[in-house]
């Protein structure tokens, strides 16, 4: 999907499930800030999760909500450029910090792409699956492009990237404990690379310098692997 | 009329978001790249911004908005699964192996790299103690301060 292929305008049902989508995000956004912002309480996954229940339980056809739900997608797309905007705003801290900030993405990047095809291979995954694990540690937008341009599964890529990126930001807590990681820098930059735009959210939310540090990540991370992983499968 | 200067700063953040992705298409589809378009329309907004010198106001709020937001518009990509579901019920340990260790070892590896090359600055702990105030959705989004000494490798 493009920008010069919109979605065409959504039916009736397409509107229900399109507001649908936004007061159960929403009413899980405040659920969250209730509990004191807890780890568990992502109203991603609740919204999504509620969701496929409903669509399930009442037999509606998928296309019925994607009639709707394609046009976040659009959205989607959009906040992906805005990457930019945090890139071009932290520029000065990367440029402190560039040679061991780019070699431990650089490294990070290959440890993720390595680990999924390693994994991937030894249970003994097909090409087109290889091609969509492949794009595990893109944020999701990009992932479905260089998925679907690299001979793999769009929707399967992106679903990966996002829940990926929930594991990410679930175990990161513990993970960094465990490893005494106690550099700011460090876990922003690990959570942009490992958790993508889930994880970019989260540091935010944390604080401005973890979350600029995973958005530069994220970004750069993305770019530089949607550039590396056609040549990888051509 | 300020609600509407207000508005009309939005709606140009808004356009300038929507023409970095029409450039994006456009180079791509000029030279057959095989680079995602969301990917080129970083690059241009990026170059914009760095020609400007600075992050138009109207830009910045909706960026930053549309970041902070971003979990919303990946729904429709996770409910979209619904259409696998014969694969993934079939998959679904595979791919779960995969998700854990694939995200572990980056998480891991990155972090302690980072750590080990880099020296810690003195005004890092400093540094650590502004940053302390959770960010709420009502505040922009602003690049964090540096000082001199935070000097990297």
């Amino acid at each position: 999907m493009s920008l010069l292929e919109l979605p065409s305008a959504p039916d009736w049902s397409g509107w229900f499930w399109l507001l649908a989508t936004l007061g159960l995000y929403v009413f899980f956004v405040h659920l969250r800030r209730h509990f004191n912002n807890t780890d568990w309480a992502q109203p991603l996954l609740w919204t999504a999760g509620l969701l496929v229940l409903a669509l399930l339980v009442f037999e509606v056809p998928l296309t019925a909500y994607q009639s709707g739900g394609n046009w976040l997608l659009v959205l989607l797309f959009l906040s992906t450029a805005a990457i930019g905007v945090p890139i071009y705003d932290n520029m000065q801290i990367i440029r402190r910090a560039a040679r061991p900030f780019l070699l431990a993405m650089a490294i990070g990047s290959i440890s993720a792409v390595a680990s999924a095809l390693l994994v991937g291979k030894m249970l003994g995954f097909d090409q087109l699956l290889q091609a969509t694990v492949a794009t595990k540690s893109i944020t999701s937008p990009i992932a479905m492009s260089v998925a679907e341009e690299i001979g793999g599964m769009p929707v399967l890529a992106a679903g990966i990237v996002i829940i990926s990126g929930n594991v990410g930001v679930l175990l990161a807590p513990t993970l960094f404990a465990l490893l005494a990681v106690d550099d700011p820098r460090a876990q922003g930059l690990a959570l942009g690379v490992a958790a993508h735009g889930i994880g970019t959210v989260e540091a935010m939310r944390q604080s401005a310098l973890i979350g600029s540090f995973a958005g530069l990540a994220m970004g750069l991370n993305g770019v530089l692997t949607s550039l590396v992983l056609p040549i990888l499968f051509l | 009329m300020q609600l509407i200067f207000g508005l009309l700063t939005l709606i140009s953040g808004l356009l300038t978001l929507v023409v970095a992705l029409l450039c994006g298409e456009m180079i791509k589809a000029a030279t057959g790249i095989a680079i995602p378009a969301p990917v080129l329309a970083i690059i241009v907004l990026f170059g914009f911004c760095l020609a400007l010198r600075r992050v138009p106001e109207g830009l910045r709020r909706v960026a930053g908005f549309m970041l902070r937001h971003m979990a919303l518009f990946f729904i429709p990509a996770l409910v979209s699964l619904l259409a696998l579901q014969d694969m993934l019920a079939q998959l679904l340990l595979p791919l779960a192996l995969i998700v854990i260790v694939s995200t572990i070892i980056p998480l891991a590896v990155t972090a302690l790299v980072f750590q080990t090359l880099a020296p810690r600055p003195i005004s890092m702990i400093k540094s650590t103690l502004d940053d302390a105030t959770p960010k709420t959705d009502g505040e922009k989004m602003s690049p964090h301060k540096t000082t001199r000494d935070d000097e990297g490798i």
